[in-house]
């Protein structure tokens, strides 16, 4: 057969504008209005697609509640909002053997945040206003507990409503803010940083943001329909007994899942191979590792996420029995697949914060990366090594006590790594002249947050220590000091760094300080009581408790109380700085930074780079006289330069 | 190919447009290789999840019930699955070897692509389809629920290998110089993204045909 060779048309033989770029009128293209009729029609197609096909299902008669119903209509009414919102124009249009342009979004209008944009540094923009809300919402739950905390006898609320809310608590923290840095900054530095156009598959990288807010919603809607009872990690046999509340638990989680999957492909396969010409591997910026590192774990660990919540679904549906002891099932089944992504997903935390961390010091000690290859390998190290450790979340609850020896070892190993990485953190400080800006602030004040919590980890990893302390409040304080004290003061610590990049505005100074200051004063105060309370013998997940406990609590309530407040200066700051005051002029770099981000415009343009960057030298190269890290473009550098491929 | 053609611009100044579009060439053509086996690593982990879920259960043998006597899947359903997707496989990865290696392409690839998008298509049918008849309930035992957990899993796999290569055919169809191997269209970043494609999917198939078969082991052979 012969063959076409005719190329007159360009790329554009067979292809067809595509329906996400361009201008027009609101209407006429996918977005949020047709997204939101897209789940309303979805959710009334699978809810009555459930009913139909459970009309005579025993279990469902049995029960009283059908959870077919419930679990389609989530999961058509998620396709109805990605179909809505333009997800399915473009496999669809693939199937057709046609090639949509890949064109740039120029217009910089409001409009293109609600939509499926294929411009990483809106998404990035999506993901950063997305997390904010998300995680204000769960700390609405968590002022929730704390008020229930407060008495250990007068109450609240209902037994049963209290778990409800420690659960949505736990999920909506642990679930939505997994992909809180990976999600703004990573998608929108990254191939700023590297020297990337773009990322590699930039529908992927929309799709990763689109299906969080229906997570998110699908979350929230468990409320309305019961609750689930089991706390974050959903454990059989409860996760199987409960009502439909723990549909949303199921649905939501599987659905973030997969966000984190396609989130964290799009990172990995954009480092490997969107480097600009003399990117090499020792020259990668510290964020960028984390992100890579990050975005393996997601993949690599997700998936086991995805497919426990399937089987937890297929039993409360089609009456399987895979958590069932009676019909040849186990409850440990969940318990391994689930921590088998969980403490991973610890790490998926912890990572990003590092890098962000690794990437700030040097901005503001004007000196060297300190120890920039031991750092990588720590990074590298604790990725590998959180494959290894899931087991120790089971020391009280069934693991085989020969077995228990080497799972602690291995969790302890995992602390060499974070060592290298923390001591590596620390050296950059050394005789260095420190710029206590209010990025940097954050960065100190979540190394030493995570420092509690990394050393109150390591008593954890211990068989003896955790059989007392299982389940109790030390625990729980401690995951906060990594989590909370760690990850979201790094998360500040980026965001009042690149701000300015993003949006061409900085945020206030001096509410930026007073921002960091009551959160760090008032988190310590919150939790490190947390810790005593739980050596003194009070649970997690439990409404009453001794008297004699009731002044601690008091005064974690009123601290959690006054972290809320800081958070309310956040937001007022970011409200004020962004959007009230908005014409204050900014310098271009207002770091004095030499990443390659800031060699760009500001906010960049559509394509970040009007010719791809040749670098010629590490991004922390302060006080050794280099040049600038990249020639952006000059006459010197007309050709294609060897070992691009 | 797309070495070659940078290598041929290595002494020619190039202006920001086609400097630009050569870097963007290269990284398409490895983001297909890398995302294509980073998916199939990603898939072997849930995969991997389902055999974990079959050896824990098989070994507990919680209650005695991991698997009554003669439980296994009609074998009407789990050979043709295994045959078709096994073949398709073979036949696409053989083609699409061949085009990579610089072959002229022309109707063979295509109608070859077409019969193994075709065969996991009717693969993927026959599979859910078997679903409704496997002769057991899904909770009857462990053996029983692991398999209607993990083989509709499977199925949809194969529907999406079918969607990937329809679309490679689909494409050629539609726009047959991109197969060709004569300038301009060697030059062209659509080429490029059409090979990477085909690399992505050749080595796709290959692990679809591994899983099927490991399935057909765990299911129907390992006793």
């Amino acid at each position: 057969m012969a063959t076409d060779t005719t190329v007159a048309a360009g790329v554009d033989a067979g292809g067809i504008p595509d329906p996400h770029v361009g201008r027009g009128v609101w209407w006429r293209r996918p977005g949020l209005f047709y997204g939101v009729i897209g789940a309303v029609i979805g959710y009334a197609i699978g809810t009555w697609l459930g009913t139909w096909l459970a009309e005579d299902n025993q279990q469902v008669q049995g029960l009283g509640h059908n959870d077919f119903a419930v679990t389609l209509g989530y999961l058509v009414a998620t396709i109805g909002w990605l179909a809505g919102m333009g997800a399915l124009t473009y496999p669809l249009q693939k199937m057709a053997g046609l090639q949509p342009h890949v064109e740039h979004e120029e217009e910089r209008t409001l409009g293109r945040y609600f939509r499926y944009t294929l411009d990483h540094k809106v998404v990035g923009v999506q993901y950063l206003v997305a997390m904010i809300a998300y995680f204000l919402v769960g700390g609405l739950f968590a002022l929730a507990i704390r008020t229930e905390l407060l008495s250990p006898t007068a109450h609240l609320f209902q037994p049963g409503t209290y778990l409800e809310i420690v659960g949505t608590h736990g999920t909506m923290m642990m679930m939505m803010m997994t992909s809180a840095i990976i999600g703004p900054f990573g998608n929108y530095f990254v191939p700023l940083m590297i020297g990337a156009r773009r990322m590699a598959f930039p529908r992927l990288e929309a799709l990763s943001f689109w299906i969080t807010p229906a997570a998110f919603l699908v979350l929230l809607s468990g409320i309305l329909i019961g609750g689930f009872p089991s706390g974050w990690t959903g454990y059989a046999p409860l996760s199987v007994e409960a009502t439909q509340g723990m549909d949303a638990y199921l649905v939501a989680f599987g659905l973030m899942s997969i966000s984190m999957i396609v989130g964290g492909f799009n990172i990995v396969v954009t480092v490997i191979n969107h480097r600009a010409p003399g990117m090499t591997w020792t020259r990668l910026p510290l964020f960028v590792w984390g992100m890579l590192v990050t975005g393996m774990l997601m993949v690599l660990a997700a998936p086991v996420l995805t497919l426990s919540c399937y089987l937890t679904l297929l039993d409360r549906t089609v009456q399987t029995s895979l958590f069932n002891v009676q019909q040849g099932g186990s409850p440990y089944l969940w318990e391994n697949l689930f921590w088998f992504f969980g403490h991973p997903e610890v790490y998926i935390l912890a990572l990003p914060g590092f890098g962000i961390a690794g990437e700030l010091l040097p901005v503001f000690t004007r000196k060297p990366a300190f120890g920039y290859k031991t750092t990588v390998a720590g990074i590298v190290g604790v990725g590998l090594l959180s494959f290894f450790v899931w087991q120790h979340h089971l020391f009280d609850s069934g693991i085989n006590a020969d077995m228990r020896p080497m799972v602690m070892l291995t969790t302890e190993m995992i602390s060499i790594p974070t060592g290298f990485i923390f001591l590596a953190l620390i050296g950059n400080l050394w005789r260095a002249k420190i710029r206590l800006t209010v990025p940097m602030l954050f960065v100190i004040g979540g190394m030493l947050n995570f420092l509690i919590g990394g050393v109150s980890g390591v008593f954890l990893s211990d068989v003896p220590t955790d059989t007392v302390a299982h389940g109790s409040f030390f625990v729980m304080s401690h995951f906060h000091y990594t989590i909370m004290g760690g990850y979201i003061f790094f998360f500040f610590a980026g965001l009042y760094y690149w701000l300015p990049k993003m949006t061409g505005r900085m945020l206030d100074t001096r509410l930026g300080k007073v921002h960091f200051w009551s959160l760090f004063v008032f988190f310590n105060s919150t939790f490190l009581p947390l810790f005593a309370i739980g050596e003194l013998g009070m649970p997690r997940r439990v409404f009453e408790y001794a008297d004699s406990l009731q002044a601690l609590n008091v005064w974690v309530s009123i601290s959690a109380y006054l972290i809320g407040v800081s958070m309310l200066v956040f937001v007022y700051n970011f409200l004020k700085s962004t959007v009230i005051d908005d014409k204050r002029p900014l310098p271009e770099n207002p770091w004095g930074s030499r990443g390659l981000e800031w060699l760009t415009s500001t906010p960049p343009a559509a394509d970040n780079f009007v010719r791809v960057p040749t670098v010629v030298s590490g991004p922390y190269e302060y006080g050794t006289g280099a040049g600038p890290m990249a020639v952006m473009s000059s006459p010197g550098y007309p050709r294609v330069p060897e070992g691009v491929s | 190919m797309a070495d070659a053609m940078v290598g041929a611009q290595m002494d020619e100044p190039l202006d920001d447009a086609a400097y630009n579009d050569a870097i963007e060439r290269a990284a398409s053509r490895g983001s297909y290789w890398s995302g294509s086996r980073l998916f199939v690593a990603l898939s072997a982990m849930m995969f991997a999840g389902g055999a974990f879920a079959f050896f824990y259960l098989h070994s507990l043998d919680s209650s005695g019930m991991w698997r009554t006597d003669g439980q296994a899947p009609p074998d009407y359903v789990s050979v043709p699955v295994l045959v078709l997707t096994l073949g398709g496989a073979a036949l696409f990865w053989g083609y699409t070897r061949r085009l990579l290696r610089g072959s002229a392409v022309t109707t063979d690839w295509l109608v070859a692509t077409g019969v193994s998008a075709g065969a996991f298509l009717v693969a993927a049918i026959i599979q859910f389809v078997g679903m409704l008849n496997t002769g057991f309930f899904p909770g009857s035992t462990g053996y029983a629920s692991v398999y209607v957990a993990i083989m509709p899993v499977f199925a949809v796999y194969c529907l999406g290998t079918a969607y990937w290569l329809e679309t490679l055919f689909a494409r050629v169809l539609r726009v047959r110089w991109v197969v060709s191997d004569e300038m301009p269209a060697r030059d062209s970043m659509e080429r490029t993204m059409f090979l990477g494609s085909a690399v992505g999917a050749k080595a796709f198939v290959v692990f679809v045909a591994l899983v099927s078969l490991i399935l057909f082991l765990l299911f129907s052979v390992l006793s």
